[in-house]
C-alpha cells in the first residue's frame, strides 16, 4: 500500500506539472495586457512599461516560466494582476468558505443519500422506492442556481426563517470578533466555543448547504440502491439471511460495504468538481467563496490568479482520485 | 447498528437542528456587547467593495469605501458646480498657474492620533506620486510640493494645471497618515488605514464585506442619529438586494434591473433616487479605416443612431441625452451644443454625399459583454443601419479582447465602431479631451484614433487655461465639442443615471457624481 501510494503521489506530481505548463502557455496566447491590468484602469505608457520590467515580462517565455516554477516550488503562486495581492493569500481566503460548504455538503449527501439508496433497495418498486427515485432525478437535473432562488424565495422572503445570505449576520459580525483558525467560521468558532457564531454560522450556512448538497444526494441515492440491488441478489446475502441473521445487520454491516466503492469514486470526483464550481450558489447567496474568485479571475484574464486555482484544482482532484483509489484497493476482492 | 444507537443519534440530530432554528434568531440579541448604542448602515454593493485598499493605488471600486475612512484637501459640490474646502481652508494660485498655495486645516487629527498638518499631505501625495499605480498621474503636473509653515503647503508645478480640482478627486487624492506613508501595499490590504475621515475600519472580510466604526475624535463632530457602524457588503444578485431592502435589512443599494426598479418604486418603504452620473456612453468610429474615415460618411452613420428610442426604451428613462462629450452635471456641459438626432432621410443624404458604395458592406461593432443596454441599442442600430444597405456585426467580448483589438498596430485589423463608457477621475472636462481626443502615439483611449493638431491644441490650451481661466477654458471645451460633433468622431449616445435604493428612515443621502458609487455616511443619519 505505502508504495502504491508513493507511485500515485509521483505520478500526481507529473500531471500537475503537465496541468501549469499546459495553462501557463493558454494564459500567455490569449490576447491581454497584463502589464495595463497590473497598473490599472488608466494605464499611461510609461506606467505600462514600468510595469513590464516589474513583472518581469520582457523577459523570454521560457524564462517566465521558469522563473514561474521555482517560485511555485517554494509556495509563491505569484501576484494576482488585479488585486495586487499574493494569490495565496487570495486562495487562503476564499478556499475556506468553500470547503467548509461543500464539504459539509457531502457529508449530509452521505448521510441522507446512502440511507435514502438502501431503503429504496429494499423497498423496491414499492411507493418509498418511487419517491426517493424521483427525489434522486429532481436533485440531479434541478439547476442549482434555482434551487437558491427558490430557496431564498421560501424560506427567506416568505417564511423568514433562514437568512437571506451570507456567511453571518450583520450584528454578530459587528458586536463579536471572528475567531479566525482555519478559515471555516462552524470550525472555528466550535473549538474556540464560541456558540453565538457557531449558531448564527450554522444558521446562515444552512440553505446553500442543502442547495449544493441535492445533487450529490440524488447521485448517491442512485448509486447506492443500483450497487445494492445487485448485491442483494448475491448467495452470500442469501446466506446470511437464510442463517437467520437480522436484516438490519444484512443490509448496513454486510451488504453497504460491497456498494461503497464505486459509490466513493463517484462522490470524489464529484467533491472535486463541485469545489470550483460553487460559483452559482456563491453568488446567490453571497457567499464569499472560491467559486467568486474563479469567475472573477476568468473573465478579467487574471492568469496568475487562474494558474493559482488551476494547480489547486489539480491537486485537488490528483489527491481525492487517490483517497478514492485506496478506498477501493480496502477490498480485499481487488486484491483477488 | 442497535436500535437504541439509532434512536439516540436521530434525537441528537433533532435536538441539534431544534438548537439551530430556535437559538440562532436570537443569535445577535444574546451579545455582551452594547448593541444599543450601535447604529448600523448596510450598504449591499453589486460587486466587490474594493480592489484594493491601498489609498494611493486604488483605482476600482474601493473608493467607495476609502472615501468614508480618508478625505481630501478639497471635495467637488456637483450641485454648485465647484471645489469646496475639507482638509484645506483655503487656497490661492499664482497668475501663471503654476503655483498653488493650500491652507490646512487646524485641530484635525488621524486615526492614529497624528495631527494633520502640511508634513502628512506632502507625504501622502509623494508617496502616491513615487508609487506610480492607479490614478497617480493626475499629479503629473507637480514638480515638488514644499511644506512652507506647519499648516501651509505649497504645489510648485512644471505647467499650469487646476490643483484645487485635481485634489478632490475620486482616487489618488487621499491624506493619510505620515506613519503609515513607509507602509506597503500589503499592510493596507490586511486592513490596516489611518485617515482624517468619520469612519475607521473595525474590520474585512477579503473580497466580501468592510466594516467600518465610528471616529469618535473625527473634526467635524458627531450629531444624534447618525450612524456609529457601515457595512459595506457584496451582494452580487440584484433580487437578493432588493430583498434586503424590502425586508428593512439594507438601507442602501443600486444597480438594479428595470424590473426590481418598478417593483421598488411601488414599495412604501422604500425611496428611489434617479441621480445623474458622469459617466456617458460612447461609440468611438475608426477614423483609420475605410469607410469610417470620410467625415460624411460618419455623418451618416450618427443620424442613422436610435438615441430617443435608446432612453426612453432601452434605458426607461434611466439615462439623459448626451451634448457633447462632457456630461450634465460638470462644468463644459453645454446643451446648446447640436447633437445628432435620429433621422433616416439625413442619414441617406449623408451616405449619398459621402459616395460610399454600402454594396457588401460589414461593419464590426464590439463592446465589453455583459452590459445588457449595449447589447439593446446594437440591434436596433443593426436595423437602421440594413435600412442604408449596411450589415452591422455585433461582437461582445471581455474588456481586455476588446481592448486588445483596438489597439491592433495595424488599423484595418481593429473594429469599426467601439462602445466604452467614460468617467473622469477628478471634476474636469480634461479627462475626455485629454484621452479620448488628443493623439496619441501610442493608442490608449483616443479609440477613434483623431489625429487633428488643430484639437491638440485646444487640448493643450484647455489644459492650461483651466488652472487660471475658467471662463476661457469654458469657451475652449465648447469649441473642442463643436469640431468633434461636426466631424462626427463619436457618437454620443447618452448620459448615464443611477437609481439609488434606500430605506425610507436612511436621510441625509445626496447622489455626488463626481464620487461614484460613493455613500458619504458621515451625511446620513436615521430619520422617522
Amino acid at each position: 500500500m505505502g508504495k502504491y501510494v508513493i507511485r500515485r503521489i509521483l505520478l500526481g506530481l507529473i500531471v500537475l506539472l503537465g496541468v501549469v505548463t499546459i495553462t501557463f502557455i493558454i494564459a500567455r496566447m490569449i490576447p491581454s495586457d497584463p502589464a495595463a491590468k497590473w497598473v490599472g484602469p488608466r494605464a499611461t505608457p510609461s506606467q505600462i512599461e514600468q510595469a513590464k520590467i516589474e513583472l518581469g515580462l520582457n523577459d523570454p517565455i521560457p524564462v517566465q516560466f521558469i522563473n514561474y516554477v521555482t517560485d511555485l516550488t517554494q509556495g509563491d503562486l505569484g501576484r494576482s494582476l488585479r488585486t495586487r495581492q499574493p494569490v495565496v493569500d487570495d486562495l487562503k481566503a476564499y478556499i475556506p468558505p468553500t470547503l467548509e460548504l461543500v464539504v459539509l455538503a457531502f457529508l449530509i449527501a452521505i448521510i441522507i443519500g446512502i440511507p435514502l439508496g438502501i431503503y429504496s433497495a429494499k423497498m423496491k418498486d414499492r411507493l418509498l422506492d418511487h419517491v426517493s427515485r424521483l427525489f434522486s432525478i429532481g436533485a440531479v437535473s434541478l439547476p442549482t442556481f434555482w434551487v437558491a432562488l427558490f430557496f431564498q424565495l421560501i424560506f427567506y422572503k416568505l417564511l423568514g426563517l433562514f437568512p437571506l445570505g451570507g456567511r453571518i449576520s450583520t450584528e454578530t459580525t459587528i458586536l463579536y470578533d471572528i475567531p479566525r483558525i482555519t478559515g471555516m467560521l462552524i470550525f472555528d468558532s466550535f473549538v474556540t466555543g464560541n456558540w453565538v457564531i457557531f449558531k448564527d454560522a450554522l444558521w446562515h450556512i444552512i440553505l446553500p448547504c442543502v442547495t449544493i448538497a441535492l445533487y450529490p444526494i440524488g447521485l448517491v441515492a442512485r448509486m447506492t440502491r443500483s450497487a445494492l440491488l445487485e448485491i442483494l441478489n448475491e448467495d452470500y446475502i442469501t446466506a446470511a439471511r437464510s442463517y437467520g441473521l437480522k436484516e438490519s445487520l444484512v443490509l448496513w454491516r454486510y451488504a453497504l460495504k460491497n456498494t461503497l466503492g464505486s459509490t466513493a469514486i463517484v462522490l470524489t470526483l464529484s467533491l472535486g468538481y463541485t469545489l470550483v464550481n460553487t460559483f452559482l450558489v456563491e453568488t446567490i447567496f453571497s457567499w464569499p467563496g472560491l467559486g467568486n474568485y474563479v469567475a472573477t479571475s476568468v473573465v478579467t484574464l487574471d492568469y496568475p490568479s487562474i494558474m493559482g486555482v488551476t494547480i489547486f484544482s489539480a491537486t485537488t482532484y490528483i489527491l481525492l482520485n487517490l483517497i478514492a483509489d485506496i478506498i477501493i484497493a480496502m477490498d480485499p476482492r481487488i486484491r483477488l | 447498528m442497535s436500535l437504541f444507537r439509532k434512536n439516540i443519534g436521530i434525537l441528537i440530530i433533532l435536538v441539534l437542528l431544534a438548537s439551530v432554528l430556535t437559538g440562532c434568531g436570537n443569535a445577535s440579541s444574546s451579545g455582551e456587547s452594547d448593541q444599543s448604542e450601535k447604529r448600523i448602515a448596510y450598504y449591499a454593493f453589486n460587486t466587490e467593495p474594493y480592489i484594493d485598499l491601498d489609498p494611493s493605488s486604488e483605482y476600482s471600486n474601493g473608493l467607495i469605501v476609502l472615501h468614508n475612512i480618508y478625505e481630501t484637501l478639497t471635495r467637488y459640490d456637483s450641485n454648485e458646480e465647484v471645489v469646496k474646502p475639507l482638509l484645506a481652508e483655503s487656497w490661492e494660485v499664482s497668475q501663471d498657474g503654476m503655483i498653488w498655495t493650500f491652507k490646512i486645516r487646524e485641530g484635525v487629527k488621524f486615526h492614529d492620533g497624528a495631527d494633520l498638518n502640511a508634513e502628512a499631505v506632502k507625504k501622502s501625495i509623494d508617496r502616491t506620486k513615487k508609487l506610480q499605480l492607479g490614478a497617480s498621474f493626475i499629479w503629473d503636473s507637480v514638480n515638488t510640493i514644499n511644506v512652507i509653515d506647519e499648516f501651509t503647503v505649497e504645489f510648485v508645478l512644471d505647467y499650469p494645471a487646476p490643483v484645487d480640482l485635481i485634489a478632490s478627486g475620486s482616487y489618488a487624492a487621499f491624506i493619510m497618515s505620515p506613519n503609515t506613508v513607509d507602509k506597503d501595499n500589503q499592510w493596507f490590504n490586511e486592513g490596516n488605514a489611518s485617515g482624517t475621515g468619520p469612519y475607521k475600519i473595525q474590520k474585512i472580510t477579503k473580497g466580501e464585506e468592510v466594516i467600518l466604526e465610528k471616529f469618535d475624535e473625527y473634526w467635524n463632530g458627531w450629531k444624534d442619529n447618525q450612524y456609529t457602524n457601515i457595512m459595506i457588503k457584496k451582494v452580487t444578485e440584484g433580487s437578493a438586494r432588493r430583498q434586503l431592502l424590502e425586508k428593512g435589512e439594507a438601507q442602501i443599494a443600486a444597480s438594479f434591473s428595470v424590473t426590481d426598479l418598478k417593483a421598488l418604486r411601488e414599495n412604501p418603504d422604500v425611496v428611489v433616487n434617479d441621480a445623474d452620473t458622469w459617466r456617458n456612453v460612447i461609440g468611438f468610429f475608426n477614423t483609420e479605416k475605410a469607410p469610417l474615415d470620410n467625415p460624411d460618411f460618419r455623418r451618416a452613420m450618427a443620424y442613422a443612431f436610435p438615441y430617443e428610442e435608446t432612453i426612453t426604451e432601452i434605458k426607461e428613462g434611466l439615462a439623459s441625452k448626451s451634448y457633447g462629450l462632457i456630461p450634465k452635471g460638470l462644468w463644459g456641459h453645454d446643451e446648446n451644443l447640436p447633437q445628432y438626432s435620429f433621422d433616416m432621410d439625413k442619414a441617406k443624404e449623408y451616405l449619398e454625399k459621402s459616395g460610399v458604395d454600402t454594396n457588401d458592406l460589414k461593419l464590426e461593432m464590439t463592446f465589453t459583454s455583459g452590459t445588457e443596454a449595449y447589447r439593446n441599442f446594437a440591434q436596433l442600430y443593426k436595423i437602421n443601419l440594413q435600412q442604408l444597405g449596411i450589415n452591422l456585426e455585433i461582437r461582445e467580448m471581455n474588456w481586455d479582447s476588446v481592448w486588445e483589438k483596438s489597439k491592433n498596430p495595424n488599423p484595418q485589423d481593429r473594429q469599426d465602431i467601439m462602445i466604452m463608457n467614460w468617467w473622469p477621475d477628478y471634476a474636469s472636462p480634461l479627462s475626455w479631451v485629454q484621452s479620448l481626443v488628443r493623439s496619441e502615439e501610442n493608442v490608449l483611449f483616443n479609440l477613434s484614433y483623431i489625429k487633428d493638431p488643430n484639437l491638440d491644441k485646444l487640448v493643450n490650451d484647455f489644459e492650461q487655461f483651466t488652472a487660471v481661466d475658467r471662463p476661457k477654458a469654458e469657451q475652449i471645451i465648447t469649441d473642442i465639442q463643436s469640431e468633434v460633433i461636426d466631424a462626427a468622431y463619436f457618437l454620443h449616445i447618452y448620459d448615464d443615471k443611477t437609481s439609488w435604493v434606500m430605506n425610507k428612515n436612511f436621510k441625509g443621502f445626496e447622489s455626488n457624481p463626481a464620487y461614484e458609487g460613493v455613500v458619504f455616511f458621515y451625511d446620513t443619519y436615521y430619520g422617522e
